[in-house]
């Protein structure tokens, strides 16, 4: 094995791929990178058994093909600090060193065993080489199949992740439900005391109904979505989600477990209806938390009163001008609830549908239902 | 210059045991269990000193030195009470105390003289109104910092009253052992006696460039101990922290299934302790402890602070379970709640995974019942132990 490339290049790939390198381990082969040539391009390759990703290396010049894994965090750290310009790397012949040269540096890196390397998931190859085209939209034995503009994906996992609690025990807290159907796909998230339901626009035919890990999300949200004409394709069988971009390809392993019956949860009836601006409602209730996260809303046509009350430092009372339609009432909610909603709208104005009674009330934007955010009040003692 | 106190109470344990039970004025009070129990003692009186016995003793031996002690469990409760009483004068003279363990702490009165007097005089105060107050004698040290004021509190017990002033420091540490200094325990003392050091002030002649390769960085410690330099600062403890239990085992134990019921025990008091104050935590701690005396914690952080044993024991499980119990066989489990904030406000959750309202209705009847009826009228089935199981349905079984 023998190959040319160049540090800036190798550098962009490592920053994808390391990210699914096993921290914690018990298994060092996890802790390995596998780096492969395949029809004359290079690739690298790291996964935890969860989260897998594999990026093709642009720029490199493959002089013998080979396969190898070496310790993937230092293999990036010596990426990282090499000079830019061209690297050359390669595997001497009883394959246990695997070298790293530029024209003042050489290292040599102890290989791991390429064959403890886990095995990709049957059919994983064959989504290389899938063009990604959603006009050639075809059925696939193997593979459930969507399209999707990656900028919005990115968008709605930003929109749904900080509604979940990652290192829950509780599967449908640490995952996020995704529901394909005919060209939409609807993105549920909870972390029991809120809900997001985020509606977007995908190329697709079939039903399916999967549960994702938001440490995926969260890499394929960072990887894949920057380029505002980026197009990526989802293929799903049995137990994997793949996310297929230019040259990237990200795996996840899914969840199998129930999430709860989230429409149940969704309230239709309501004591009141308020519309009013983003921003001012996202300073005010900023202004009130740094008392308390705690705050009351006190309602009725002549506008909103948020109040906090820390016993121990003071009060806080924000007076904020909008369009109320119902009863007069007061709810408690937790401040930051709120706000992470607000700050992840773009939209002037949003409507707030709101239940007394210990009930769950509603946030949307104004221009229609596509992004919802449900969320349950605060019991205040005072 | 700073005037720190060091307040030490005398024997404190056992002289609240003898203050409460005035039979026992005089004897020899032993606080730390059974002479038959496996356990060491805790503290005990200057009447049990004279047979030799001190704290950390195993009670077997103190048991032999002294077969007609007074040996007393302990009740870890009262002297927590005590010493909150103890702790609400010494914040009258000046807010900056720091609390070492329940029967000792460091007063920072610098800026208290020109309000109550010198630091010799509110030492003098304090001594006189605990023993007035609260009915314990105390030992302090007076000095210009923590050091010398801990080394004072220690040179007269029982009630000591040392001020070691800022001139002649070098000449007042110098015929002490070193043993005397802060941190220097028996391995260092045998390290040092190797060196041919035997009082601080054999120490003071070495060069601190020679104490440091000797000793590496707790030599430079050393060095300025040795001299009366010691720069650490009065510490203000932050609020209750935390509400745990633990338990050491009487034999180390690898039964999952009795450490899986000692956790939920557990777990059941710090909920309950939780509730009687008002509080809710959100990080739980789990600390084990294996027969190699290794000691491993494992923590989390909840999205929400919760005062559920359910909840608590659902985590603390999970943790136990990540760190494989320990490894081996342990000796000592223990739960742990932080991050307590005062349960005022309740988020209401979407989705009742835990029968929340019912939980907390049965949580509300349990605590009711225990207030009224004391702490074991009831209980839940998994905590009983055989015995208890098997006569509860001896007693139902029984014909009218």
């Amino acid at each position: 094995m023998k190959i040319f490339c160049s540090q800036e290049e190798l550098l962009r790939s490592l920053q994808m791929a390391t990210k699914a390198l096993s921290v914690k381990t018990t298994l060092p082969i996890l802790s390995g990178l596998l780096l492969e040539t395949r029809d004359d391009q290079l690739y690298c390759l790291a996964t935890d058994l969860e989260l897998g990703i594999e990026v093709k290396i642009p720029e490199a010049t493959i002089i013998a093909p080979g396969k190898v894994v070496i310790q993937g965090k230092t293999f990036f750290e010596i990426i990282r600090h090499l000079s830019s310009g061209r690297i050359e790397l390669f595997l001497d012949d009883k394959e246990n060193l695997f070298n790293i040269k530029t024209s003042t540096s050489f290292f040599s890196l102890h290989t791991l065993p390429v064959n403890e390397f886990p095995s990709l998931p049957e059919g994983f190859r064959a989504l290389d080489n899938l063009q990604i085209k959603s006009e050639n939209l075809e059925d696939n034995a193997n593979f459930d199949l969507y399209f999707i503009k990656a900028p919005v994906l990115k968008e709605a996992i930003k929109q749904s992740l900080y509604a979940t609690l990652p290192e829950d025990p509780r599967p449908f807290l640490s995952s996020v439900l995704a529901e394909f159907g005919q060209d939409q796909l609807r993105i549920v998230a909870t972390d029991i005391n809120r809900l997001v339901i985020k509606e977007i626009k995908v190329k697709g035919e079939k039903k399916r109904n999967i549960l994702i890990p938001v440490k995926s999300l969260r890499e394929i949200a960072n990887i894949f979505g920057n380029d505002p004409d980026e197009e990526i394709g989802i293929a799903i069988d049995e137990r994997q989600l793949f996310v297929v971009g230019k040259g990237i390809i990200i795996s996840s392993r899914l969840i199998d477990a129930q999430f709860p019956r989230y429409e149940q949860v969704i309230p239709k009836d309501f004591t009141g209806k308020m519309k009013i601006n983003r921003q001012v409602f996202l300073a005010a209730l900023d202004r009130s938390s740094l008392l308390d996260k705690a705050v009351k809303l006190s309602l009725s046509e002549a506008g909103l009163i948020i109040s906090s009350n820390e016993p121990e430092l003071g009060t806080a009372y924000e007076e904020v001008s909008c369009d109320y339609n119902g009863d007069i009432m007061e709810i408690g909610f937790n401040a930051q609830y709120l706000m992470d909603f607000l700050k992840n709208v773009d939209n002037e104005e949003i409507i707030f549908n709101l239940s007394s009674g210990m009930k769950a009330s509603l946030m949307s934007a104004t221009n229609g239902e596509d992004y919802r955010y449900i969320i349950m009040p605060l019991r205040l003692s005072v | 210059m700073r005037r720190i106190i060091h307040l030490d109470m005398d024997a404190f344990f056992a002289s609240v045991e003898q203050m409460d039970n005035p039979a026992y004025l005089g004897r020899p009070v032993i606080v730390g269990g059974s002479p038959q129990s496996r356990g060491v003692v805790s503290t005990c009186s200057y009447e049990a000193r004279k047979y030799g016995i001190h704290s950390a003793m195993p009670l077997r031996e103190a048991g032999r030195r002294c077969p007609h002690g007074i040996f007393l469990p302990g009740r870890m409760n009262r002297y927590m009470e005590v010493s909150a009483q103890i702790r609400e004068i010494m914040l009258e003279y000046t807010p900056v105390v720091e609390p070492i363990s329940l029967d000792e702490a460091f007063l920072d009165v610098t800026a208290s003289e020109k309000l109550f007097g010198p630091a010799e005089q509110i030492a003098k105060t304090l001594v006189g109104r605990i023993n007035k107050e609260v009915g314990l004698p105390a030992s302090v040290g007076v000095a210009h910092n923590k050091f010398l004021a801990k080394l004072g509190s220690d040179l007269k017990k029982p009630k000591g009253f040392v001020v070691i002033p800022p001139d002649g420091v070098e000449e007042f540490l110098a015929p002490l052992p070193v043993s005397k200094l802060w941190g220097v325990g028996p391995k260092t003392t045998e390290l040092l006696h190797k060196l041919g050091v035997q009082t601080i002030g054999d120490l003071q002649k070495i060069p601190p460039a020679q104490i440091r390769s000797r000793l590496g960085e707790s030599g430079e410690v050393l060095y300025n101990l040795a001299h009366g330099i010691d720069e650490r600062p009065v510490t203000v403890e932050e609020e209750a922290k935390s509400i745990g239990h633990e338990v050491t085992f009487p034999t180390d134990t690898g039964d999952r299934d009795l450490l899986e019921g000692t956790l939920l025990g557990l777990c059941e008091r710090v909920a309950r302790r939780m509730r009687k104050q008002g509080l809710a935590g959100r990080i739980i701690t789990v600390k084990l402890r294996n027969t190699d005396f290794k000691t491993i914690t494992r923590r989390l952080t909840l999205p929400a602070p919760t005062d559920f044993e359910e909840i608590i024991f659902r985590h603390a499980l999970s943790l136990a379970k990540k760190a494989n119990w320990g490894g081996k066989q342990l000796r000592l489990v223990g739960v742990s709640v932080s991050g307590l904030q005062k349960g005022l406000q309740e988020q209401i959750p979407l989705f009742l995974t835990e029968d929340h309202e019912d939980l907390k209705r049965l949580h509300e009847t349990v605590d009711l019942i225990k207030d009224r009826f004391g702490e074991t009228a009831i209980t839940r089935g998994r905590l009983l132990t055989g015995f208890q199981r098997r006569k509860n349905a001896a007693l139902h079984e029984k014909p009218e």
